[in-house]
Formats: C-alpha cells, structure tokens, sequence
C-alpha cells in the first residue's frame, strides 16, 4: 500500500521549491510500487519444462517417475529459482498452484488387451528435507490401452495448496505386464502460482 | 483525470489550494489504482474444496459432500452451512475444475455421469436453474480416477457443486473428489 502525498501548509509555504520536489518523489514512489505490483500480478510465477529423451524400461504394477532429471530442460521459468531439476519439480513460493502434464506412453513390446495407464500427479513435501517428501495430496486419471499399441495419451491437470518448497512428481502405474512401457518425447509439465494464500479483496 | 493548476494571477494563498486540490485529485487515482491492484494481487478470488474419505452415493444424482475447504481467498466455501458448494462472491470469468475416483463395482459397464453443476441464483439446486455444467460419463467395472473441467461468467452468488449418478441398485463409492473455482478476468472480453 502506498503512503498518500502530503499537500503544503501556510507554515511550510517558504519551501514550495522542497515541497513540490517531495511531493514529486511521493507520487513517483506510489506510482513506482503500483506498477512494479502490476506487472508481478501479469507475471504470475510460472514454470514450463520439456522432457527432451525418452524415459524407457517402465515396469507394471509400481510408480514410476516420468520426469526424467538429466533429460528435462528449462523451457520458461520466471521464478526466480533455479527449479534442481530431477525426477521431482520444485513450487518455490506459498500459495495455491496449478500444476499439469501431457504425455505419451507407448508399449516396448506386447500390449495386454485393455490393460490400465493410472497417471498420477503427487503434491509432495520434503520430509526428511531433502532426502525424500511425504505425500500431501495426489490426483490420478487412469486410461485403458486396447491391443493396438499405439499408446496412450494422457494430460493431468490438478491445484495444490502449497509451501514454498514443495515439490510436484508426475508418476505412472500401469499393468502391461507382457513389456515395458516407454514415455516418448516431447512430455510437458508446467506450473502456475495462481494466488497467495491472503484474503482477495472481493468487489 | 485532469489536475488543477495553478495560473499566474492566483494569489499565494489558492496557489497553495491548488495545490492540495491537485494532491487530493493524485491520491484519489493512486486508492482507484490500489482498490483494482488489490482485487487480482497477491491473491485473487478461488477455492478448493476436497473429500478425502469415501463417500456411498446412490443411484439418485446427488452432490458430493466435501470433507475440507483446502484454500479459500474469498469466502466461497462454509462446510458447516452447505459441504458441497463453492458460492461465487466476486462476479467474473471463472475456471472450474473436478476430479474424482470411482471405486470399482460388481456390475460391468457401470454408467457413471459425473457432473459440474453451476447455478445461478436464485440459488435453490433446482435443475432448471442449471446455467452451464462440465459432465463427463464413464462406464466402469474398476477403479476409475478422471479430471474434468468447465468455466464460465458468473454472478456474485453463482453456486458449484459436483454431483455423480448412476445406473445401479447397488452403491458407486467415491474415495476421493476435488472442486476447484477460480476467477480469472472480470469480461470475458475486456
């Protein structure tokens, strides 16, 4: 909030020269914090990051990561954080995010005639930091892949209530028992802070 | 805006008026300008609404009652007068989101509708008041997790809810579901 700018009095008369400079400075100072306030609320933190390899050898029947570290590339990040990025993704600011992904995954081999892809996207928080994090919510969407082979896309969308330093992990379970899955490139996963946790001022 | 100014007949004294007249008129823009801020920074209106235990719907659609307001910016939400809506209090374009896991049944091909409902006001849950709705129907014999989503211009008292029937005797559980409503703009276009 900004401080209003002040007007002369009859006793401050004599330095009209000194108050019109202030008054100047005050008004820029206001002007100044209301659009560095604008353009934060155009600029909401966000992040956008592109899997630029496949991620092969996904097994049935338990989580696999689909983030892959050393194959996931920075495509926008105006955070101001370097994001670390491995199989998790870091939200480094408090507040409500949303937070998505879209992918392909495709069978190595055989495909079993209706056999489930469970996509899951966990809201995680370090504990013990930062050897691992404990699950605060997860949403999923599961689809079924018929004997054709050719894959299965999915895109999870879903909102977290996070602290700063949570982490998010795009996952995939799936029961193609008769071979290994493979998420083909591109994967896209992105990020937005959508609102800090204070009370809207609602009109 | 257009701001007083001081001419060269005024005497010392409505110089000195003008000027406050010319303060005045500047603070007043600056509390316009912050009054606009502050209705979309930091936060904005919205809210997410949660189950996080299972729920036994029958064959009637019914709203899911939600366990926990997880955010809430703007006081949309109040568990104990209505557990399953989200009220709009900021009239303007909105995002809607939902998602929910269906547990698996005895029946194959199960049909179950899932449905975001948006009622204007007045504010009964009165079919016929149905103003826009996502919906999204599934056949299911197992476990069945899905997002799905909708959006629209709603008016301050707007109510959302997220509903599911189906075509059974027997019980669908839910395990899980989520609702989300946030305002993005006021027009749709601006």
């Amino acid at each position: 909030m900004t401080s209003p700018v002040v007007c002369p009095a009859p006793d401050n008369m004599a330095a009209v020269a000194l108050q019109m400079q202030r008054t100047a400075l005050e008004a820029e100072a206001s002007l100044l914090s209301i659009e560095n306030r604008l353009h934060a609320s155009l600029n909401r933190p966000t992040w956008v990051i592109d899997s630029t390899a496949n991620v092969t050898g996904l097994v049935a029947n338990v989580d696999q990561f689909l983030l892959s570290g050393a194959a996931a590339v920075e495509r926008f990040n105006n955070t101001g954080f370097d994001l670390d990025l491995s199989s998790v993704a870091q939200l480094p600011f408090t507040g409500l995010w949303q937070v998505g992904y879209s992918c392909v995954v495709v069978a190595s081999g055989a495909v079993n005639d209706n056999s489930f892809r469970d996509f899951k996207l966990r809201h995680g928080r370090p504990f013990p930091s930062p050897l691992g994090f404990i699950t605060i919510w997860q949403e999923n969407y599961l689809l079924y892949e018929t004997n054709t082979g050719v894959g299965v896309d999915a895109t999870v969308i879903a909102e977290f209530n996070a602290q700063a330093g949570d982490v998010v992990v795009p996952l995939i379970q799936h029961g193609n028992t008769s071979s290994t899955l493979t998420m083909q490139v591109p994967m896209r996963m992105w990020a937005t802070l959508m609102s800090t946790p204070d009370q809207a001022k609602v009109v | 805006m257009v701001l007083p100014v001081p001419v060269g007949t005024d005497p010392a004294c409505e110089f000195s008026e003008d000027w406050c007249l010319t303060t005045a008129a500047i603070n007043a823009r600056i509390a316009a300008y912050e009054k606009a801020l502050a209705r979309a920074y930091p936060a904005s209106p919205m809210a997410l609404l949660r189950r996080t235990e299972p729920l036994f719907p029958n064959a009637v659609s019914q709203p899911i009652s939600m366990t926990e307001a997880t955010f809430d910016t703007a006081g949309m939400t109040d568990l104990d007068a209505d557990p399953t809506i989200i009220t709009i209090q900021q009239t303007g374009r909105y995002v809607v989101r939902a998602w929910l896991q269906m547990a698996s049944t005895t029946v194959v091909n199960t049909i179950v509708d899932a449905t975001i409902n948006v009622y204007g006001p007045p504010t009964a849950f009165i079919s016929g008041y149905a103003l826009d709705r996502g919906s999204l129907t599934v056949a299911v014999s197992s476990f069945h997790p899905a997002p799905f989503s909708t959006g629209g211009t709603f008016i301050k008292g707007t109510k959302i809810s997220l509903s599911t029937a189906h075509t059974i005797s027997s019980t669908v559980p839910i395990l899980a579901a989520s609702l989300f409503a946030g305002w993005h703009a006021d027009q749709e276009n601006p």
